[in-house]
């Protein structure tokens, strides 16, 4: 092989792509389609929240679309689209998990993210938080992670995230509540956080 | 602080008040709560730290657009309507007469056609050393290590870059993989010329690369491609591989520098 650097990917790939058992694959409805491409940024960002770095959130977007597509025959048309897509997103990325695992690479995102890759945008401090976030997040049962996404990232309401997974709004709120209680512990107070709505006493006394 | 008081108001009634989840009047229960209960604030705190304001820490995802690959990627998917053409029944043969073969230094292609039975090779034009759709979307867009699906049933293949290079010649080449449904695999080397077409510059049956399947994992000399391909490789390579990083940002920019 020469002296040649080889990307380590592709030998992930060869074995990948040899392993690969073919799915069912099924033609998609435009609906699907069109409804794919309009959930691309909220599915970019539920990625990003997940990997904790943009390059990998794409990477894990166009992964979770070629299996979303082969997949096609699984979603119903008229249910929800984005639950059903940030599902797929979370097994294409325990996936990913798994297979870095399993290789013995190193799991810890932190050390992954490359903070030379800084674009001015970003400090230092914001790209540490998201790697904590995310490192946090992934270690969080699934439908919280689900929850984190809905709520916190795409805004919507305990009753709408109710309606989406298909669960009562109590057990939204103590999921929730339980997920975000993990991740406050890694997200302390910083000047990379946008202040929150609400003064509270603690913060009033601060400021 | 005590723990009576605590539990007097249950954490997830915190988080509805951080979140404006609440009534008026029960807001103003919470807020008064809070306001005599150090332990509650700073519970409300960290609710309100992990709420909509951690969802802005990722709104640089929704503030730069969407990479133009993804979108391509889904509106390239197969819609209902037309059937797609069977890979077998336009080449005559399974995938599986492929047999190895040597490499020719010309790096004439075989006329063979694979990519998910979208096939513009081969017997169409003897002489074409042209992808098909499949393969040159995968070859455009596809990050290394990343697998595209292609074709259905007996047709369906599964396309993986898995190198991505400059040449000595001032093209970007990949290396890819095609897995047949079949038992068959293909290896092969293709490079974007300045008109953005895609060239295979040589393929050849993955025969190396099969064995690495049985441990599960493709050590480093378990992704080398066929002898024939690495000739080929050799021949074009300008310095080394590509970093994920360069490769991204060629892709983003349609392999512009």
């Amino acid at each position: 092989m020469k002296d040649r650097a080889r990307s380590p990917v592709g030998n992930i790939a060869v074995a990948a792509a040899l392993s690969a058992r073919p799915a069912e694959d099924t033609p998609v409805d435009e609906e699907l389609q069109r409804g794919i491409i309009a959930l691309l940024p909220r599915l970019r960002r539920f990625a990003h929240g997940l990997t904790g770095d943009m390059d990998r959130a794409d990477d894990l977007v166009q992964e979770t679309c070629v299996r979303a597509l082969a997949h096609a025959a699984q979603w119903r048309p008229g249910t929800r689209l984005d639950s059903w897509m940030y599902r797929i997103a979370q097994n294409c990325w325990f996936d990913q998990m798994r297979a870095r695992k399993v290789r013995g690479d190193p799991i810890d995102i932190d050390t992954q993210t490359d903070l030379s890759d800084c674009d001015g945008r970003d400090t230092i401090e914001h790209r540490q938080s998201l790697a904590l976030v995310s490192a946090r997040l992934s270690t969080l049962p699934r439908d919280q992670q689900l929850l984190v996404g809905l709520v916190c990232f795409d805004g919507l309401s305990y009753k709408e995230a109710a309606a989406a997974l298909e669960i009562p709004i109590g057990t939204v709120m103590s999921r929730l509540s339980r997920a975000r209680q993990a991740l406050a512990e890694v997200l302390q107070p910083s000047a990379t956080l946008p202040p929150p709505q609400t003064v509270t006493q603690k913060k009033a006394g601060k400021a | 602080m005590s723990q009576s008081a605590h539990e007097s108001i249950p954490d997830w009634m915190l988080m509805a008040y951080a979140d404006g989840e609440l009534e008026p009047h029960e807001r103003e229960a919470v807020a008064a709560y809070v306001a005599g209960n150090m332990a509650a604030a700073e519970r409300m705190a960290g609710f309100q730290r992990s709420g909509r304001a951690l969802g802005r820490l990722y709104d640089r995802s929704l503030r730069e657009p969407v990479p133009d690959h993804l979108v391509d990627l889904v509106r390239g998917a197969r819609l209902r309507q037309p059937a797609a053409p069977d890979l077998h029944a336009l080449l005559g043969a399974p995938l599986r007469w492929l047999r190895p073969m040597a490499y020719a230094a010309s790096a004439a292609v075989f006329a063979v056609a694979i990519a998910g039975g979208i096939v513009s090779r081969g017997g169409v034009a003897p002489d074409s050393s042209h992808p098909g759709p499949a393969l040159r979307l995968a070859l455009e867009t596809s990050p290394t290590g990343h697998q595209t699906v292609a074709g259905t049933g007996s047709a369906r293949t599964a396309i993986t870059p898995v190198l991505t290079f400059a040449s000595t010649s001032g093209h970007y080449c990949r290396q890819y993989l095609v897995t047949g449904a079949g038992s068959a695999s293909m290896a092969g080397v293709g490079c974007r010329l300045d008109t953005g077409e895609w060239h295979i510059e040589a393929e050849v049956p993955a025969t190396g690369t099969v064995a690495a399947r049985k441990n599960g994992y493709a050590p480093a000399s378990g992704s080398a491609p066929p002898a024939a391909l690495e000739t080929a490789i050799d021949r074009l390579i300008k310095g080394d591989a590509l970093s994920p990083a360069e490769e991204a940002r060629l892709i983003s920019q349609r392999w512009q520098r």
